[in-house]
């Protein structure tokens, strides 16, 4: 076990002990988990509010967690997937969610290739949103929240040859979708750039 | 960049450090029928720092916290206290319920004497504003303390209704105002159930409005024509432009003669307003104007028609299209309209990388055959050769410079259409034509360009262009000087038989070819423009003012692609007419559903539609004509069968005003000033078609209109945001460079909505003008709505708004009282001003009063001031009289007090360099 698993592994289990010691979790995973319900949902109080319905039921199924080899994180994204299908489902009509897309803004120069990017990034994450909910979370869970194929698999319940296949068609599908809308598709060969 | 490809795995290569390892997973050696994939995945990687998603605000993050350690505190005396039952209420609520009142629920003690409510409208921020809002308890309430002690603000009179003791219903007695953050609350002590248990906490129900449509004040009435001068007789005329300086561009088969400006006196002038999209024709109206209407044009002998009755009631607009917006008014105002607001009205292209000229080289480009260097190419026939480009999707030849993600060739700069809008309907080869140039007055006329098709004027007014018969069944482009002192040129030949050109400055063309869009420049060089749509041989296309939107019928499929993200408006009903204001803001198209022509008006990435005109019975709509200061379209409308009309609908209010009940008039213009229309007239059964000239009245004073002012301010919120403390300058610059990014995109969030409550002229600096704009972030259970204040100085020149200064205030707490959301001022022809206010709250009637209003002009003070109040719009209009010269300044506050009694917190002034009529006015939305 890794130093850092080694560390949470602890804290999970403090934290099992004596529920105060939750908050050294939640410090560290709050940041990442509402992001991605940012993300998903676009609503900042709808992400708010997934955000406390995470962390309120890892709090209170705590005591059954059981270390499976795979990070805390792929536990708190898991039941964050949940409560956002959820929350799409009491939906009846999902706000658009990457409008957003880029949303940090440092403020630093250069602002206009700062811009490009965003535009850039907004179409590539409108195409993944665009795509079957399996294949979303997916891409999304990959190349958003730069999470492993097994944990992946743990978080959405399927194999990780399952994710593979999932992330493997969803990228086609996104380039796919940038191409035929008409986008320029980003820079598949280096020296296509000028 | 360098790429570790499937060339690199058969190599037998180790990856270059830093590739995921589950990316060589998901994407295997073995795949080489896609040995690209690893790389764009790659791709998709490296834009992780430019995911979607915001971090937490800090408050919500350490208050959740809070919550969780004392629910964890709670539960670890559960272990001892089983009797505690929050995690059975929590459970009850259920996850819907959390994701609407999970706040309102943690803060309540676990206690199951505690009072719970919720409501669906709980953290709305769209909500109707016709909508109730529901309230559910978890038990059964004292109904009269609950509605003793239940507010709403803004404060708005309301009847409280039990379907049954644990379930109200508040239903505002008017709807409430669109784009404002509301908070129901009910004291704590207030919240008593029937058994006499309260709640922990104050029960709060916070929600905001969808951004609304409907115009707050009456519609202003349509311009009067005042005179019709004919200034030519044209043979055979087929088109009809103006140049700068107010030149006349006539296309013309045969002789033209001008007339001077004669005036008309046989043109029935009247004139009717037409509001109304939908609105029942009236039986035997002859007239598609009228019949909508209901109210026929009366033929007026008088050249002097008087202004038609207005129907204000008309205004709401449903759209004959499916249109995702309801039927509503026209959106008036972008400044009030919220989270939609469409931020582009700066309108300044992105940072474009201008398609660079080939090398000169005696190697024949692939793609452009052949490509010249500094000088036309020398073909056979002297001139470059059209004939070939690469696709959109193509690879573009190496040494043209590829576009890449980051440096897209853009076109460079603004372009004037060619007699636009042609309408699908008569796509393909026109007449040959002779060009004229005409002076206003119609006292001379030079030709410039013989018998050519597809003419363009350069948007600099000195160069006019057209595709002539060449040899072969080639068409050559030819373009001429307008001051007539400079030799026809032939600049390119095409293949295509009936090709598009359209300027994008004075020195370089956009054409189309059979598999693209070249760039051509006067100097005779080629370049690719990747407009992400092949326009093919019998497409055409119309650009933009601001030179970043394209629309194009590839295919005989009309849409409008964005230059700069290079993806299609979802305008899926369009089916011709796409002119841009002046300002870039919007989009003014005909769509059609259900053989229905709607005139329509968008933003300008083509969201938030509302219909502006149609006509039942299928009249067809075309030659839109944007007025200079952007608030009015002009445009025909013909029945089947039958000649068109000419018309003018004034997108403020949706007034639609007949300029001419006699048929066969086309192809609109506006002078410079927006104060007259000319157009062609074409009698059926005659040949010649007149010049004729109309005279505007009531049409606002010229200037930048304080609505494209307002949409430059909401474009630059967010970039003040971002710059905060920086130099003037740069904030101008950066403002320029992302005029098209919505503020919402950049402050996800943060803001809600947002109120360009003053634009108002700066005396000192002529075109400049101070915008005060309020940015709202709606009210949670934790804390009310809060504001931020930004005062900008935008400068207005070429139809473009720059802001060279921001300040901003702290995030603050809404003030109490009613607010003002956005001002219009008006002047009327009998010298009154009126000013008017948009409350976000009802007012108390009996505060409205001179007590609460101050008008001075310099250091007198105006005292005989007319207030009216509508509680329907929340208005409150200040009329005053004939006023002396000087700096007006209006103050309005307290005792003014919304129907709780709350006085208005903050008093609202605004200041004026000069009386009225200064502004082209903007009711407020």
């Amino acid at each position: 076990m890794s130093p850092a698993a080694d560390d949470e592994a602890r804290l999970i289990d403090l934290a099992k002990r004596d529920p105060e010691a939750f908050g050294a979790l939640y410090d560290r995973y709050v940041t990442q988990i509402y992001r991605f319900a940012s993300a998903r949902l676009g609503s900042p109080d709808a992400a708010e509010d997934v955000t406390s319905e995470v962390f309120f039921k890892a709090l209170r199924a705590l005591p059954r967690y059981r270390t499976t080899g795979h990070p805390f994180s792929a536990w708190l994204y898991q039941i964050a997937s949940n409560a956002i299908a959820d929350h799409h489902r009491g939906r009846r009509h999902p706000e658009a969610e990457l409008e957003e897309a880029g949303d940090v803004v440092d403020g630093r120069p250069p602002v206009e290739e700062t811009v490009v990017a965003r535009a850039e990034a907004a179409r590539v994450w409108a195409a993944i949103n665009a795509l079957p909910e399996q294949q979303r979370v997916a891409m999304t869970l990959k190349y958003a929240e730069d999470l492993r194929l097994a944990e992946i698999g743990m978080i959405m319940g399927k194999t990780e040859g399952a994710i593979k296949l999932l992330i493997h068609r969803g990228t086609r599908s996104v380039r796919a979708a940038l191409a035929v809308g008409g986008a320029s598709a980003p820079p598949v060969r280096a020296e296509r750039a000028p | 960049m360098s790429w570790w490809g499937a060339a690199g795995r058969r190599r037998g290569q180790q990856p270059p450090p830093g590739i995921d390892p589950d990316l060589l997973a998901i994407f295997p050696d073995g795949d080489t029928d896609d040995p690209d994939l690893l790389e764009f995945a790659q791709h998709l990687q490296s834009l992780r720092g430019l995911r979607p998603g915001t971090p937490p605000d800090p408050g919500f993050q350490r208050g959740l916290r809070a919550r969780l350690l004392a629910e964890a505190r709670q539960r670890r005396a559960r272990r001892f206290d089983v009797g505690v039952k929050l995690g059975a209420g929590l459970g009850m609520a259920g996850v819907a319920l959390l994701a609407v009142v999970a706040i309102s629920i943690a803060l309540v003690p676990p206690t199951t004497q505690s009072v719970l409510a919720r409501s669906r409208q709980a953290g709305t921020h769209d909500l109707a504003p016709t909508q109730a809002i529901q309230l559910s308890f978890n038990r059964p309430m004292s109904e009269t303390a609950v509605e003793a002690g239940l507010r709403i603000r803004p404060a708005v009179p309301y009847t409280a209704t039990w379907i049954d003791p644990q379930h109200l219903v508040i239903r505002p007695q008017h709807a409430l105002t669109p784009d404002v953050s509301y908070v129901v609350t009910i004291a704590r002590t207030a919240a008593r159930a029937a058994d006499g248990a309260e709640a922990a906490h104050a029960i709060v129900i916070p929600f905001g409005t969808a951004a609304g449509r409907a115009s707050a004040t009456p519609p202003a009435p349509g311009p009067r024509v005042t005179a019709v001068v004919e200034v030519a007789l044209a043979d055979g005329a087929s088109g009809l432009l103006q140049g700068p300086g107010g030149m006349l561009y006539v296309s013309a088969t045969g002789p033209l003669a001008p007339t001077g400006a004669r005036a008309i006196r046989r043109i029935p002038l009247a004139i009717g307003v037409t509001p109304a999209v939908g609105a029942r024709p009236a039986s035997g109206a002859g007239s598609p104007l009228g019949a909508l209407a209901g109210t026929v044009p009366t033929a007026s002998p008088s050249a002097t028609a008087p202004t038609g009755p207005t129907h204000p009631s008309a205004r709401a607009v449903p759209s004959a299209s499916p249109s995702p917006t309801p039927p509503a008014a026209i959106t008036t105002s972008p400044g009030v309209a919220g989270n939609g607001v469409a931020a582009s009205a700066t309108a300044s292209p992105l940072p474009t990388t201008t398609p660079p000229a080939p090398p000169p080289s005696a190697t024949p480009t692939p793609g452009v055959t052949p490509v010249p260097s500094a000088t036309p190419a020398a073909t056979p026939s002297g001139i470059p050769v059209l004939s070939a480009g690469p696709g959109p999707t193509g690879t573009p030849p190496a040494s043209t410079g590829a576009p890449s993600p980051t440096s897209r060739p853009t076109v460079p700069a603004t372009s004037r259409p060619a007699f636009q809008p042609r309408s699908p309907s008569i796509a393909g080869p026109g007449p040959l034509t002779t060009v004229f140039r005409l002076t206003p007055d119609g006292a001379s006329s030079v030709p410039l360009l013989r018998s050519v098709r597809g003419v363009t004027l350069s948007p600099d007014g000195t160069s006019v262009a057209g595709w002539a018969d060449g040899t072969g069944g080639s068409q050559v482009l030819e373009v001429a000087n307008t001051s007539g002192a400079r030799a026809v040129e032939v600049l390119a030949r095409s293949a295509l038989a009936d090709p598009t050109a359209a300027w994008l400055d004075g020195g370089h063309l956009l054409v189309s070819t059979a598999s693209g869009l070249l760039s051509v420049g006067l100097d005779g060089h080629l370049a690719p423009v990747d407009a992400g749509v092949a326009i093919g041989a019998e497409g055409y296309f119309v650009l933009a003012p601001s030179g970043l939107d394209l629309y194009s019928v590839p295919g005989g499929r009309p849409m409008v692609t964005n230059l700069t993200t290079l993806t299609t408006l979802p305008l899926p009903q369009l089916v011709g007419g796409p002119v841009w204001s002046p300002d870039g803001t919007h989009l003014a198209y005909v769509s059609a559903a259900g053989g229905v022509e709607t005139l329509e008006l968008a933003n300008a990435d083509g969201s938030d539609p509302t219909a502006l005109f149609a006509d039942a019975r299928g009249a067809h709509i075309a030659h839109l004509a944007y007025s200079p200061q952007g608030r009015f379209l002009a445009f025909t409308t013909s029945r089947p069968g039958g000649p068109p009309e000419l018309a003018v609908v004034d997108t403020a209010t949706g007034t639609v005003t007949t300029l001419s009940a006699r048929p066969g008039m086309t192809d609109p213009v506006w002078n410079a000033a927006g104060s007259a229309v000319s157009a062609l007239e074409r009698a059926p059964g005659h040949r010649a078609a007149a010049v004729l000239t109309f005279r505007l009245s009531d049409v606002g004073a010229a200037g930048p209109s304080p609505s494209g002012l307002a949409a430059a301010a909401a474009a630059t919120l967010a970039q003040a945001q971002v710059l905060g403390p920086r130099a003037q300058g740069e904030a101008a610059r950066v403002v320029a460079a992302s005029a098209r990014i919505p503020a919402a995109t950049l402050f996800p969030g943060r803001f809600n909505r947002d109120y360009v409550v003053t634009t108002t002229p700066i005396a000192a600096a002529a075109g400049t003008f101070a915008v005060d704009v309020h940015l709202i972030r709606d009210a949670t259970v934790t804390r009310p709505p809060q504001y931020l204040r930004e005062q900008m100085t935008v400068r207005v020149a070429g139809g473009r708004a720059r802001v060279t200064a921001v300040t901003a205030s702290v995030l603050q707490p809404v003030p109490s009282g009613p607010i003002v959301m956005q001002t219009s001022v008006t002047g009327g022809t009998d010298g009154t001003t009126v000013f008017r206010l948009q409350f976000d709250a009802d007012l108390r009637p009996s505060t409205v009063s001179a007590h609460a209003v101050s008008l001075t002009v310099g250091d007198t003070v105006v005292t005989s001031l007319q207030l009216a109040f509508s509680p329907v719009t929340r208005t409150l209009a200040v009329s005053a009289g004939p006023l002396p010269p000087g700096p007006l300044t209006l103050t309005v506050g307290a005792p003014l007090a919304d129907v709780d009694g709350t006085p208005m917190g903050v008093p609202f002034h605004l200041t004026l360099p000069g009386t009225m009529p200064s502004l082209e006015a903007a009711p407020p939305s």
